[in-house]
């Protein structure tokens, strides 16, 4: 007779539940934890390469009804070939973070090689914190070396044409009709055949969008340089700070830019390293990987629908 | 440490940086975008896939056509020839537009740009495989039965650059490449 258990499981108090959740992941080996998480990275936000996403599928499903045949480098190997594949097959348009994806995979393939748990956190920690380095460092290195970086050229374009940003910039108070004219302009100068008379317009950039451009430039280069050097260094503070800087990263970059398959790559990467040692900064990663999906919310077609944005403005 | 553990400790920062080293010379070599690639350039400069463009001119019988409506084939090359605009890209794509049979349609002229100034716009050519979500200028009455090859093909690359001190946006004209249709072709 299972019900009274079921019923008392029910009745569980938010705070037993929530002692229990912590339990569980703490009694998960890292390795367990990284690919449990990386099972839905691949899920959600695959390559578009349709064998890629039927076998992250097949893979999921597999994994759901006999978790350990994640502990096989077979099972890695086979996401990690095929999205080598899919990015062999279109390497110029594919985002930076599906190459990402692929070395994690591969990092993983590693790691699975090795039985023992001691062996596999090693290799796992090492990669992960590789790539934590290599994203924030070789981003800096292109932002530096670029010439349209540093003077808040591209953040300025960016915010004027992308319709992504145009949420964001309704929200701070940026005329919406404004954002509409330059994104028309920049189609106008893209379009197949010339219809803007000398290729040239106008943009409708005020000081407030320009003094907006010069502080994500700022803010963006500065946490990536923090973040990256400080994952170089040694020393256990230095490290909580390291997570505790890369968690603000993720929580205030995704929310400019939100490619959430990016961000949560790299709350994996947090997790593979802080797993164990930061029980707290572990939960904060988890935490990000919740708030980035909230991210997909259409806040600024939701604000605007109720009408708060016209009085913003 | 054991041979084994450096190799898997190694294996994926040789990859990550093999990769990192080739973005940086494609693009001092081929004008790669700093987005793309693999060099984790992204937002790191103006210079995105998103302000590169191509216009692939067309001509036959003495008539020119800007062309824009490609199936997903044409539309790969289109793609390479932006992000990586390298002579190799461009005539790729320049070749492949010659080696297609297009076919004729009636744009209608409520969807064409407003300022055109060439009558090649009073009709369009698409290629049969392209689906209509892919144009911009849906066909009103299915596929035509007028077909066509082109006698010649321009393919222009441009960059839209911004000032930030005029707020200006322009497209520049990078590169250009022609292909005349041979015999062989």
């Amino acid at each position: 007779m299972s019900e009274p258990a079921a019923n008392s499981a029910a009745l569980e108090s938010p705070r037993r539940l929530w002692a229990r959740f912590l339990e569980g992941v703490g009694s998960r080996s890292r390795f367990e934890v990284a690919a449990g998480l990386t099972i839905l990275l691949t899920l959600f936000f695959p390559f578009d390469a349709w064998y890629f996403q039927i076998t992250a599928q097949l893979l999921a499903i597999v994994f759901v009804l006999h978790p350990r045949a994640a502990a096989s480098p077979l099972f890695w190997y086979l996401l990690a070939l095929l999205g080598s594949f899919a990015i062999i097959e279109h390497w110029q348009p594919v985002d930076n973070h599906k190459y990402l994806l692929v070395y994690w995979l591969w990092g993983l393939v590693a790691a699975a090689f090795f039985s023992r748990d001691d062996d596999r956190d090693l290799i796992l920690r090492r990669t992960a914190r590789f790539m934590i380095c290599f994203i924030m460092l070789g981003a800096v290195v292109q932002k530096t070396i670029s010439g349209s970086y540093l003077d808040a050229t591209m953040f300025e374009v960016i915010l004027l044409t992308d319709p992504r940003f145009e949420g964001l910039l309704a929200v701070l108070g940026i005329d919406r009709h404004d954002l509409a004219l330059s994104q028309a302009l920049y189609n106008d100068l893209r379009a197949p055949v010339p219809v803007i008379a000398g290729g040239e317009a106008i943009m409708p950039a005020d000081e407030r969008l320009k003094a907006m451009a010069v502080a994500f430039t700022w803010l963006d280069y500065v946490i990536q340089a923090v973040v990256g050097v400080l994952f170089l260094l040694p020393g256990e503070r230095i490290e909580r700070f390291a997570h505790l800087s890369l968690v603000v990263f993720i929580l205030f970059i995704y929310f400019i830019a939100p490619v959430l398959g990016f961000g949560w790559l790299i709350a994996i990467l947090g997790i593979a390293l802080a797993h164990g040692r930061f029980p707290r900064l572990t939960l904060g990663y988890l935490a990000s990987f919740i708030v980035l999906i909230s991210y997909q919310i259409p806040w600024s077609k939701v604000a605007m629908e109720l009408g708060w944005l016209e009085v913003m403005q | 440490m054991t041979r084994t553990k450096i190799i898997g400790t190694l294996f994926v920062p040789v990859i990550a940086l093999s990769v990192f080293a080739n973005q940086l010379y494609r693009q001092a070599a081929f004008d790669l975008s700093a987005w793309k690639g693999g060099g984790m350039g992204m937002f790191a400069s103006a210079d995105a896939p998103a302000y590169r463009f191509a216009r692939v001119i067309a001509e036959t019988g003495g008539q020119t056509i800007h062309l824009d409506c490609f199936a997903s084939d044409l539309n790969d090359l289109l793609t390479s020839a932006t992000h990586e605009p390298s002579n190799r890209n461009l005539s790729n794509l320049a070749q492949a537009v010659l080696a297609e049979t297009w076919h004729l349609h009636e744009t209608p002229a409520a969807l064409a740009p407003p300022s055109s100034t060439t009558a090649s716009l009073t009709s369009m050519l698409v290629q049969p495989r392209a689906a209509a979500r892919t144009c911009p200028y849906p066909p009103p009455g299915g596929l035509g039965n007028q077909t066509v090859r082109f006698d010649s093909v321009r393919v222009v690359f441009y960059k839209l650059t911004y000032d930030r001190a005029t707020s200006t946006l322009s497209a520049t004209q990078e590169d250009a490449l022609d292909h005349v249709r041979t015999r062989s072709q």
